[in-house]
Protein backbone atom coordinates (compact mmCIF):
# COMPACT_ATOMS: atom_id res chain seq x y z
CA UNK A 1 0.00 0.00 0.00
CA UNK A 2 1.49 3.05 -1.11
CA UNK A 3 1.68 5.99 1.42
CA UNK A 4 -0.72 8.06 -0.03
CA UNK A 5 -3.14 5.34 -0.25
CA UNK A 6 -2.37 4.80 3.47
CA UNK A 7 -2.93 8.47 4.55
CA UNK A 8 -6.24 8.32 2.63
CA UNK A 9 -7.32 4.28 4.19
CA UNK A 10 -6.51 5.74 7.51
CA UNK A 11 -8.13 8.66 6.88
CA UNK A 12 -10.54 7.29 5.78
CA UNK A 13 -11.00 4.92 8.98
CA UNK A 14 -10.80 7.59 11.49
CA UNK A 15 -12.92 10.25 9.47
CA UNK A 16 -16.28 9.81 11.74
CA UNK A 17 -15.32 7.47 14.52
CA UNK A 18 -16.59 7.56 17.25
CA UNK A 19 -20.12 7.42 15.14
CA UNK A 20 -18.92 5.35 13.04
CA UNK A 21 -19.89 1.16 14.84
CA UNK A 22 -19.14 -0.19 11.22
CA UNK A 23 -15.76 0.60 11.81
CA UNK A 24 -14.95 -2.58 13.90
CA UNK A 25 -10.97 -2.27 13.47
CA UNK A 26 -10.72 1.48 14.88
CA UNK A 27 -13.10 0.96 17.83
CA UNK A 28 -10.99 -2.47 19.12
CA UNK A 29 -7.98 0.10 18.56
CA UNK A 30 -9.97 2.94 20.73
CA UNK A 31 -10.53 0.33 23.79
CA UNK A 32 -6.98 -0.98 23.76
CA UNK A 33 -6.30 2.84 23.88
CA UNK A 34 -7.98 3.71 26.65
CA UNK A 35 -7.70 0.74 28.46
CA UNK A 36 -4.10 1.21 28.42
CA UNK A 37 -4.88 4.83 30.44
CA UNK A 38 -6.44 4.12 33.90
CA UNK A 39 -10.00 5.29 35.19
CA UNK A 40 -11.01 6.68 38.10
CA UNK A 41 -12.40 4.81 40.66
CA UNK A 42 -15.77 4.15 41.24
CA UNK A 43 -15.68 6.26 45.03
CA UNK A 44 -14.20 9.22 42.98
CA UNK A 45 -17.08 9.08 40.18
CA UNK A 46 -19.67 8.91 43.08
CA UNK A 47 -17.65 11.47 44.75
CA UNK A 48 -18.11 13.48 41.72
CA UNK A 49 -21.77 12.87 41.25
CA UNK A 50 -22.54 14.11 44.84
CA UNK A 51 -20.90 17.61 44.23
CA UNK A 52 -22.77 18.06 40.75
CA UNK A 53 -26.23 17.43 42.61
CA UNK A 54 -25.36 19.62 45.05
CA UNK A 55 -23.59 22.13 42.10
CA UNK A 56 -27.45 21.19 40.49
CA UNK A 57 -29.52 22.27 43.48
CA UNK A 58 -27.10 25.27 44.45
CA UNK A 59 -27.52 26.65 41.00
CA UNK A 60 -31.52 26.04 40.89
CA UNK A 61 -31.66 27.88 43.66
CA UNK A 62 -29.81 30.91 42.16
CA UNK A 63 -31.90 30.97 39.56
CA UNK A 64 -34.77 30.82 41.22
CA UNK A 65 -33.58 34.00 43.16
CA UNK A 66 -32.65 35.72 40.05
CA UNK A 67 -35.95 35.13 38.37
CA UNK A 68 -37.56 36.74 41.28
CA UNK A 69 -35.15 39.46 41.63
CA UNK A 70 -36.69 41.86 39.74
CA UNK A 71 -40.11 41.44 41.06
CA UNK A 72 -39.17 41.67 44.46
CA UNK A 73 -37.48 45.01 43.62
CA UNK A 74 -39.80 45.97 42.11
CA UNK A 75 -42.04 45.54 44.57
CA UNK A 76 -39.82 47.15 47.36
CA UNK A 77 -40.01 50.20 44.78
CA UNK A 78 -43.63 50.10 44.82
CA UNK A 79 -44.12 50.30 48.55
CA UNK A 80 -41.49 53.07 48.52
CA UNK A 81 -43.16 55.71 46.71
CA UNK A 82 -46.31 54.12 48.07
CA UNK A 83 -45.04 55.43 51.31
CA UNK A 84 -43.49 58.63 50.52
CA UNK A 85 -46.59 59.64 48.46
CA UNK A 86 -49.21 58.69 51.78
CA UNK A 87 -46.57 60.84 53.73
CA UNK A 88 -47.06 63.49 51.70
CA UNK A 89 -50.62 64.09 50.84
CA UNK A 90 -52.46 61.63 53.42
CA UNK A 91 -51.18 63.11 56.92
CA UNK A 92 -52.98 66.59 56.89
CA UNK A 93 -50.13 69.10 57.42
CA UNK A 94 -47.67 66.40 57.55
CA UNK A 95 -44.72 67.03 55.51
CA UNK A 96 -45.24 70.60 54.64
CA UNK A 97 -43.43 74.03 54.54
CA UNK A 98 -43.50 77.74 55.06
CA UNK A 99 -45.83 77.71 58.29
CA UNK A 100 -44.84 79.88 61.59
CA UNK A 101 -42.88 78.73 63.99
CA UNK A 102 -44.55 75.89 66.33
CA UNK A 103 -46.23 77.70 69.43
CA UNK A 104 -46.46 75.28 72.45
CA UNK A 105 -49.88 75.88 74.94
CA UNK A 106 -49.30 74.43 78.29
CA UNK A 107 -52.14 74.48 81.04
CA UNK A 108 -51.56 74.33 84.54
CA UNK A 109 -54.40 73.39 86.67
CA UNK A 110 -53.96 74.18 90.26
CA UNK A 111 -56.04 72.45 92.85
CA UNK A 112 -56.71 75.04 96.13
CA UNK A 113 -58.37 73.77 98.85
CA UNK A 114 -61.54 75.62 100.29
CA UNK A 115 -61.42 78.90 102.57
CA UNK A 116 -64.13 79.29 105.28
CA UNK A 117 -65.65 82.60 105.37
CA UNK A 118 -64.93 85.15 107.61
CA UNK A 119 -66.49 85.95 110.68
CA UNK A 120 -66.02 89.69 109.75
CA UNK A 121 -67.09 91.28 106.97
CA UNK A 122 -64.21 92.24 105.05
CA UNK A 123 -65.38 95.99 104.79
CA UNK A 124 -67.61 98.00 107.65
CA UNK A 125 -69.78 99.46 105.48
CA UNK A 126 -72.24 100.80 108.45
CA UNK A 127 -69.47 102.64 109.42
CA UNK A 128 -68.65 104.46 107.15
CA UNK A 129 -72.40 105.04 105.68
CA UNK A 130 -71.97 108.86 105.98
CA UNK A 131 -69.21 108.76 103.27
CA UNK A 132 -71.51 108.16 100.67
CA UNK B 1 -37.33 23.86 32.63
CA UNK B 2 -34.58 23.26 35.33
CA UNK B 3 -35.70 19.90 35.78
CA UNK B 4 -35.24 19.63 31.91
CA UNK B 5 -31.74 21.22 32.55
CA UNK B 6 -30.94 18.85 35.15
CA UNK B 7 -32.12 15.75 33.23
CA UNK B 8 -29.57 16.81 30.55
CA UNK B 9 -26.64 17.70 32.74
CA UNK B 10 -26.91 14.12 34.35
CA UNK B 11 -26.80 12.88 31.05
CA UNK B 12 -23.79 14.27 30.01
CA UNK B 13 -22.33 13.40 33.54
CA UNK B 14 -23.08 9.64 32.57
CA UNK B 15 -21.44 10.01 29.00
CA UNK B 16 -17.99 11.73 29.87
CA UNK B 17 -17.45 11.38 33.64
CA UNK B 18 -15.27 8.83 33.02
CA UNK B 19 -13.36 10.10 30.02
CA UNK B 20 -13.24 13.19 31.58
CA UNK B 21 -11.64 11.56 34.46
CA UNK B 22 -9.57 9.07 32.68
CA UNK B 23 -7.75 12.51 30.60
CA UNK B 24 -7.52 14.41 33.73
CA UNK B 25 -5.85 11.47 35.44
CA UNK B 26 -3.54 11.21 32.70
CA UNK B 27 -2.53 14.97 32.62
CA UNK B 28 -1.89 15.10 36.28
CA UNK B 29 -1.41 11.28 37.25
CA UNK B 30 -2.94 11.80 40.92
CA UNK B 31 -6.40 10.49 41.49
CA UNK B 32 -7.02 13.02 44.01
CA UNK B 33 -6.21 15.73 42.22
CA UNK B 34 -7.57 14.19 38.94
CA UNK B 35 -10.66 14.04 41.04
CA UNK B 36 -10.97 17.53 42.16
CA UNK B 37 -10.51 17.92 38.61
CA UNK B 38 -13.38 16.32 36.83
CA UNK B 39 -15.30 17.79 39.85
CA UNK B 40 -14.74 20.99 38.97
CA UNK B 41 -15.32 20.33 35.24
CA UNK B 42 -18.61 19.26 35.87
CA UNK B 43 -19.29 22.46 38.09
CA UNK B 44 -18.38 24.79 35.41
CA UNK B 45 -20.80 22.82 33.54
CA UNK B 46 -23.70 23.51 35.32
CA UNK B 47 -22.70 27.24 35.64
CA UNK B 48 -22.31 27.33 32.03
CA UNK B 49 -24.87 24.88 30.69
CA UNK B 50 -26.45 27.01 28.55
CA UNK B 51 -22.96 28.05 26.51
CA UNK B 52 -22.92 24.24 24.97
CA UNK B 53 -23.39 25.00 22.10
CA UNK B 54 -22.23 21.90 19.27
CA UNK B 55 -20.18 19.04 20.46
CA UNK B 56 -20.16 17.99 23.87
CA UNK B 57 -17.06 16.59 23.89
CA UNK B 58 -15.12 19.77 22.69
CA UNK B 59 -16.62 21.99 24.50
CA UNK B 60 -15.97 19.69 28.15
CA UNK B 61 -12.40 19.36 26.53
CA UNK B 62 -12.17 23.60 26.65
CA UNK B 63 -13.65 23.24 30.18
CA UNK B 64 -11.00 20.56 31.03
CA UNK B 65 -8.43 22.30 29.54
CA UNK B 66 -9.07 25.64 31.48
CA UNK B 67 -9.09 23.97 34.53
CA UNK B 68 -5.98 22.30 34.13
CA UNK B 69 -4.40 25.14 33.12
CA UNK B 70 -5.97 27.38 36.42
CA UNK B 71 -4.18 23.82 38.05
CA UNK B 72 -0.75 24.18 36.74
CA UNK B 73 -0.75 27.92 37.27
CA UNK B 74 -1.70 27.45 40.98
CA UNK B 75 0.49 24.76 41.88
CA UNK B 76 3.97 25.16 39.77
CA UNK B 77 3.95 28.48 38.06
CA UNK B 78 7.18 28.09 37.07
CA UNK B 79 6.15 25.02 34.53
CA UNK B 80 4.07 25.20 31.23
CA UNK B 81 1.04 22.83 30.63
CA UNK B 82 2.69 21.32 27.73
CA UNK B 83 5.59 20.65 30.19
CA UNK B 84 3.74 18.11 32.29
CA UNK B 85 4.88 14.03 30.52
CA UNK B 86 2.58 12.56 33.22
CA UNK B 87 1.17 9.23 31.30
CA UNK B 88 4.40 7.99 31.55
CA UNK B 89 3.99 7.81 36.21
CA UNK B 90 2.47 4.48 36.97
CA UNK B 91 -0.03 4.73 40.00
CA UNK B 92 0.09 2.16 42.49
CA UNK B 93 -3.14 0.50 42.00
CA UNK B 94 -2.46 -0.07 38.02
CA UNK B 95 0.16 -2.33 38.36
CA UNK B 96 -1.65 -4.77 39.71
CA UNK B 97 -4.84 -4.44 37.42
CA UNK B 98 -3.25 -3.59 34.16
CA UNK B 99 -2.29 -6.14 31.91
CA UNK B 100 1.19 -6.00 30.52
CA UNK B 101 0.03 -4.54 26.81
CA UNK B 102 -1.28 -1.78 28.37
CA UNK B 103 1.28 -1.07 30.75
CA UNK B 104 3.45 -0.64 27.56
CA UNK B 105 1.03 0.88 25.44
CA UNK B 106 0.87 3.87 27.99
CA UNK B 107 4.13 4.45 28.14
CA UNK B 108 4.77 4.67 24.57
CA UNK B 109 1.57 6.94 24.55
CA UNK B 110 3.70 8.86 27.12
CA UNK B 111 6.74 9.03 24.60
CA UNK B 112 4.58 10.82 22.51
CA UNK B 113 5.37 14.35 21.84
CA UNK B 114 2.98 16.73 24.01
CA UNK B 115 0.77 17.40 20.68
CA UNK B 116 0.23 13.95 19.20
CA UNK B 117 -0.34 12.61 23.54
CA UNK B 118 -3.10 15.39 23.49
CA UNK B 119 -4.40 14.33 20.61
CA UNK B 120 -4.59 10.86 21.17
CA UNK B 121 -6.15 11.54 24.52
CA UNK B 122 -9.20 14.05 22.80
CA UNK B 123 -9.39 11.30 20.32
CA UNK B 124 -9.54 7.98 21.99
CA UNK B 125 -10.20 9.26 25.56
CA UNK B 126 -13.34 11.87 25.39
CA UNK B 127 -14.09 10.61 21.77
CA UNK B 128 -13.91 13.25 20.19
CA UNK B 129 -14.87 13.84 16.16
CA UNK B 130 -12.14 15.02 14.05
CA UNK B 131 -14.02 17.95 13.05
CA UNK B 132 -14.36 18.56 16.91
CA UNK B 133 -10.59 18.16 17.84
CA UNK B 134 -9.77 20.71 14.49
CA UNK B 135 -12.04 23.21 15.63
CA UNK B 136 -10.11 22.87 19.23
CA UNK B 137 -6.90 23.07 18.36
CA UNK B 138 -7.79 25.28 15.12
CA UNK B 139 -6.55 23.21 12.52
CA UNK B 140 -8.33 21.89 9.41
CA UNK B 141 -10.05 18.62 9.42
CA UNK B 142 -8.00 17.01 7.33
CA UNK B 143 -4.60 17.94 9.19
CA UNK B 144 -6.91 16.17 12.44
CA UNK B 145 -6.55 13.01 10.02
CA UNK B 146 -3.13 13.04 9.35
CA UNK B 147 -2.21 14.01 12.34
CA UNK B 148 -3.67 11.04 13.94
CA UNK B 149 -2.40 8.75 11.45
CA UNK B 150 1.04 10.28 11.78
CA UNK B 151 0.73 9.92 15.75
CA UNK B 152 -0.77 6.10 15.36
CA UNK B 153 2.56 5.49 13.27
CA UNK B 154 4.96 6.57 15.45
CA UNK B 155 2.72 4.63 18.65
CA UNK B 156 3.95 1.66 16.55
CA UNK B 157 6.95 2.45 16.36
CA UNK B 158 7.95 3.40 19.51
CA UNK B 159 6.12 0.24 20.83
CA UNK B 160 8.16 -2.26 18.05
CA UNK B 161 11.41 -0.50 19.52
CA UNK B 162 10.16 -1.45 22.98
CA UNK B 163 9.35 -4.84 22.13
CA UNK B 164 13.26 -4.92 20.90
CA UNK B 165 14.46 -3.45 24.03
CA UNK B 166 12.90 -5.90 25.90
CA UNK B 167 13.44 -8.72 23.45
CA UNK B 168 9.47 -9.55 23.20
CA UNK B 169 6.93 -9.13 20.73
CA UNK B 170 4.98 -6.10 20.30
CA UNK B 171 1.59 -5.45 22.20
CA UNK B 172 -0.57 -8.39 20.56
CA UNK B 173 -3.41 -6.27 20.15
CA UNK B 174 -1.98 -2.97 18.71
CA UNK B 175 0.71 -4.47 16.55
CA UNK B 176 -2.37 -6.80 14.56
CA UNK B 177 -4.98 -3.52 15.19
CA UNK B 178 -2.21 -1.75 13.82
CA UNK B 179 -1.39 -3.82 10.66
CA UNK B 180 -5.01 -3.97 10.17
CA UNK B 181 -5.45 -0.40 10.20
CA UNK B 182 -2.58 -0.28 7.61
CA UNK B 183 -0.26 1.64 9.93
CA UNK B 184 2.96 0.90 8.03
Amino acid sequence: MSDQATNEFVNDLTRDWPDDPENPKLVTLSQTLRQSSPALPAESLERIRADLRRSLVRRQREIIIWRWAPLAAAASLLVCVGGAYLFRHAAPGAGTTGQGPVRDTYQVVFTVPPTPAPDLPLVALERYASLY
Amino acid sequence: LTEDRETKIEELFDQFADKIGRYMLSRVGDVHTAEDLTSRVFAVVVRKFEQCRGSPAGWLWSIARTQLIQHYRSHRPAEALEEEPTDQQPLPSEHASRSDDSARIRAAIARLPEEQRELVRMKFFLEMHNQDIARALDMTRINVGVSLHRTLKRLRKILERQARHEHQSPPVAFNLRSRKLGIT
